[in-house]
């Protein structure tokens, strides 16, 4: 069930990645929106005339096996990687025209924390509200709330370079917030986080979203975007091959799965080996 | 205890591979073993060949004091290296070995052998055939001086790992690297400081009588490498059996070397693995969290504007103040940039304890250049910390680059953090000028020269870090672009110099004309020539950081 970008008909994807007109990108209930963009490193396309409109409120998360070309997309949504060639629309604003504009309206969470090191959880949070123009007092009062629902304010006076990846994590996810985004971008949110904090993250982001902020989030962690997106992309290979909410998904795979979990539907799309390898001389009997 | 030989050839292949393969990656890395290895030979090959000319030609004593402190110099540098450098080299990391069925004696011999693919070994084992060919005055002489200064490596590369071994979770904790960075960057600065408390005359004549009446042996001859000396110098004087004696004293403190190194090995293998940053804490109270976000996270919740606003804060954005206030921190709690401050604190040492050190100096001491000099150093300094100011961001320049702060402001923040660094370095140099050489009616003129060149300079600086940002290793070790860096350095102190001139002129004339009732004119002048030189640069580079963020980020940092 592989499509290339023309095949933009196949029963994976939905129709409303098939609008690329600019007042699409720019209506007030579009908050996410690319059209025909394109990363080209030396030979290889990582990310392929890649088109997305998201609507606000919705929490979509973007699967793809690794190298699929996630990680691209997010640095090209942000401004943190420029593309070959497309547009790219966050909250109405063009990424590559406005960038300053473009970045008070979104909040990120990168793959790569490259955070303040040397800066304290608290100092840090401060920074980055007065990096996002949010008044003092409101800096103070959220940083201290932020860093009590993410149950950081024992260790908000340490140095982040002290921190745990788990810890980090949230510290960045809370600079993301403070400025109360539009638009949340998440690359691997849930990756080196205990369960209690992503139980904690998950209700945030769900909440979030319930008031009109928009998620964009990869993970690996097919349970965690099964149960919390509203709608799900699939990347392979720089290309979107299916698109959907979960049930939309399941209906287009094969009629005799219609209770495929997401995990069996994202095997199906990106194409994997289905011959089981066994390696027999792990049954034989001895050591070596 | 079995050693496989397979495996001990399989361990090094791993050695081999991790060493060539880190050059294939990082090509710069080569050009840096290169010139290490350049180093090592001209230094080691230096002090052996006259420490070789010593054994053979200085008259004993002399040529025994000096094996003594050569083999005991030899010790302790190994012992201090792995302090100094360590650095987790794949092919020596044994955490990463325990996963495999080693024994302890196949760990330590392939330990041993990687030695030999490090730098410094050469300089070692250098070091080591100077003793061999300089004591060789017979076969004899020459098969027992090889077997001593063989079993001598084994003692002072498994001494040298022992400390490895012991002090591993300290040299793995952050607080020891920055440490390690800034002592590093210490001792590299203060050549001049150590020529002149060390390395004087009166000194160095004092250091040769000392050899001739054997001050050292005394005290040395009772370390390991004192047991290995005797062993030669014995044999030297005939004395076999005790030469032997010796011999076996130090195979006998070899293997408890050895054998310690095992069981400190062992226990740090087998103990629980220390993250080397934050402790788990068992927190109970965060089944109490709440699951709802907080109103501070809700979209549509209040913006109140503060109700106060300071002057400084009208005057100077949130963002330049937080910015600049985020740098100032970070010159104190980074060990890199304290590192890159340090040569700069360290001419500023050597401009006050110059004229203590040497009082006859025609340099120091009622000459008004020690005032005009002041502004050089601070420009120095200046340039020194401005000069790849998003460089220095390293891998957060990601982070910066993701908040919505309009460039200029970027740039403002930063130049502002070095200037309060800059001009409180000012303040105090003029201040010892002063009082060293009395030329009381320089200082204005010298203020307003610094004060206009410090905007010139970061002008300067700014140009060059939005046009020629460059990678800063996150270590602390010299950016790869390290003559990229000094051709900048000298074309941007030229261009300040070449823009000072109007205001060295404007200053300098009426001084000599005796009309310094001019002054009145060219001072604001020349204050409102360095601010106007600054804000006009800064604000036409500064739309250039925005237009090429993406490739500024692709050259400064490493993802």
């Amino acid at each position: 069930m592989l499509m290339t970008p023309e095949k933009n008909g196949s029963p994976f994807t939905s129709q409303v990645v098939q609008q690329p007109m600019s007042s699409t990108y720019t209506s007030t209930s579009t908050a996410i929106a690319t059209h025909d963009l394109l990363r080209v490193f030396g030979q290889k396309a990582a990310v392929n005339h890649l088109n997305l409109t998201i609507q606000r409120g919705e929490f979509y998360g973007f699967l793809g096996p690794n190298g699929a070309g996630k990680s691209t997309t997010i640095k090209m949504l942000t401004g943190l990687l420029r593309p070959t060639a497309g547009t790219a629309y966050v909250a109405g604003v063009n990424v590559w025209q406005d960038p300053l504009r473009a970045r008070t309206v979104m909040g990120v969470l990168p793959e790569h924390l490259n955070l303040y090191e040397r800066l304290s959880g608290r100092e840090f949070l401060i920074f980055a509200g007065h990096m996002y123009g949010v008044p003092e007092a409101d800096i103070r009062r959220r940083t201290e709330e932020l860093l009590h629902i993410l149950t950081l304010t024992d260790d908000a006076g340490k140095l982040i370079v002290d921190y745990s990846l788990g810890m980090r994590k949230k510290i960045a996810l809370a600079a993301a917030l403070i400025h109360r985004p539009q638009v949340l971008f998440l690359d691997e949110p849930f990756e080196g986080i205990d369960p209690v904090s992503s139980r904690t993250i998950r209700d945030i982001l769900h909440d979030l979203t319930q008031h009109g902020t928009t998620v964009f989030f990869s993970s690996h962690i097919l349970e965690v975007v099964e149960r919390l997106s509203s709608r799900i992309g699939i990347i392979n290979q720089g290309i979107l091959v299916a698109e959907g909410t979960l049930q939309e998904l399941r209906e287009r795979a094969s009629g005799e799965q219609k209770d495929a979990t997401l995990e069996d539907i994202f095997l199906s799309v990106v194409g994997a080996p289905e011959e089981v390898h066994n390696l027999s001389w792990l049954e034989q009997d001895g050591g070596n | 205890m079995a050693i496989h030989a397979d495996k001990l050839r399989w361990l090094f292949w791993l050695r081999w591979k991790t060493l060539t393969r880190g050059f294939s990656r990082r090509p710069a890395s080569l050009v840096g073993a290169i010139v290490l290895l350049l180093i090592v030979l001209g230094v080691a090959g230096t002090v052996a060949v006259v420490t070789f000319v010593a054994y053979r030609n200085l008259t004993p004593p002399a040529n025994s004091e000096v094996l003594y402190l050569v083999l005991t110099g030899v010790l302790l540098i190994w012992i201090m290296l792995p302090l100094l450098e360590f650095t987790s080299n794949e092919g020596l990391d044994v955490s990463k070995l325990a996963l495999f069925p080693l024994t302890r004696a196949e760990l330590m011999a392939s330990l041993l052998f990687s030695t030999l693919l490090d730098i410094p070994t050469i300089g070692l084992v250098l070091l080591l055939a100077a003793v061999i060919a300089g004591w060789a005055v017979s076969v004899p002489m020459a098969i027992l001086a090889f077997f001593t200064m063989l079993i001598f490596y084994v003692l002072v590369v498994g001494v040298s790992q022992l400390v490895l071994a012991l002090f591993m979770s300290t040299l793995q904790s952050r607080r020891f690297r920055d440490l390690s960075i800034i002592i590093v960057a210490v001792f590299a600065s203060s050549c001049y400081l150590v020529e002149q408390f060390v390395l004087g005359g009166a000194r160095f004549l004092h250091f040769t009588q000392s050899l001739q009446s054997s001050t050292y042996s005394p005290y040395l001859q009772w370390l390991p490498s004192g047991v290995a000396a005797r062993s030669i110098l014995m044999a030297i004087q005939g004395n076999w059996g005790a030469s032997l004696a010796w011999l076996g004293l130090l195979l006998v403190i070899t293997v408890v070397v050895l054998y310690l190194w095992q069981l400190v090995l062992e226990r740090s293998l087998s103990s629980p693995e220390v993250s080397g940053s934050a402790r788990v804490r068992n927190r109970r109270r965060q089944q109490a969290v709440p699951l709802a976000v907080s109103p501070a996270a809700r979209p549509g919740s209040a913006n109140a504007q503060p109700a106060g606003v300071s002057i400084w804060g009208r005057i100077v954005s949130p963002q330049v103040s937080a910015i600049a206030l985020k740098d100032l921190k970070y010159y104190w709690r980074d060990p890199q940039l304290k590192a890159r401050m340090l040569p700069a604190l360290i001419y500023v040492i050597i401009f006050l304890v110059g004229p203590l050190l040497n009082p006859d100096s025609s340099r120091f001491g009622g000459s008004a250049f020690t005032l005009v000099i002041v502004p050089l150093l601070v420009f120095l300094f200046l340039a020194t910390l401005s000069l790849n100011t998003l460089g220095l961001e390293r891998d957060s320049l990601t982070t910066l680059f993701l908040f919505p702060v309009p460039p200029r402001r970027i740039l403002w923040g930063k130049n502002l953090a070095v200037f309060a660094l800059g001009i409180v370095e000012f303040l105090i140099l003029i201040a010892v000028g002063v009082f060293l050489s009395h030329a009381w009616n320089l200082v204005l003129p010298v203020l307003v020269v610094g004060l206009a060149g410090m905007g010139v300079t970061l002008g300067c600086a700014n140009f060059a870090s939005v046009y020629f940002p460059q990678y800063e290793r996150p270590t602390g070790q010299t950016s790869q672009s390290g003559c990229l860096r000094a051709v900048l350095a000298l074309v941007m102190l030229a261009a300040t110099a070449i823009l000072l001139v109007p205001v060295v002129l404007a200053l300098a004339l009426p001084y000599f004309l005796r009309a310094e009732w001019i002054w009145g004119i060219t001072i604001p002048l020349s204050l409102v020539y360095g601010i106007a030189f600054h804000q006009v640069v800064t604000l036409l580079v500064a739309p250039r950081i925005l237009k090429r963020a993406p490739e500024i980020l692709a050259v400064t940092t490493r993802e």
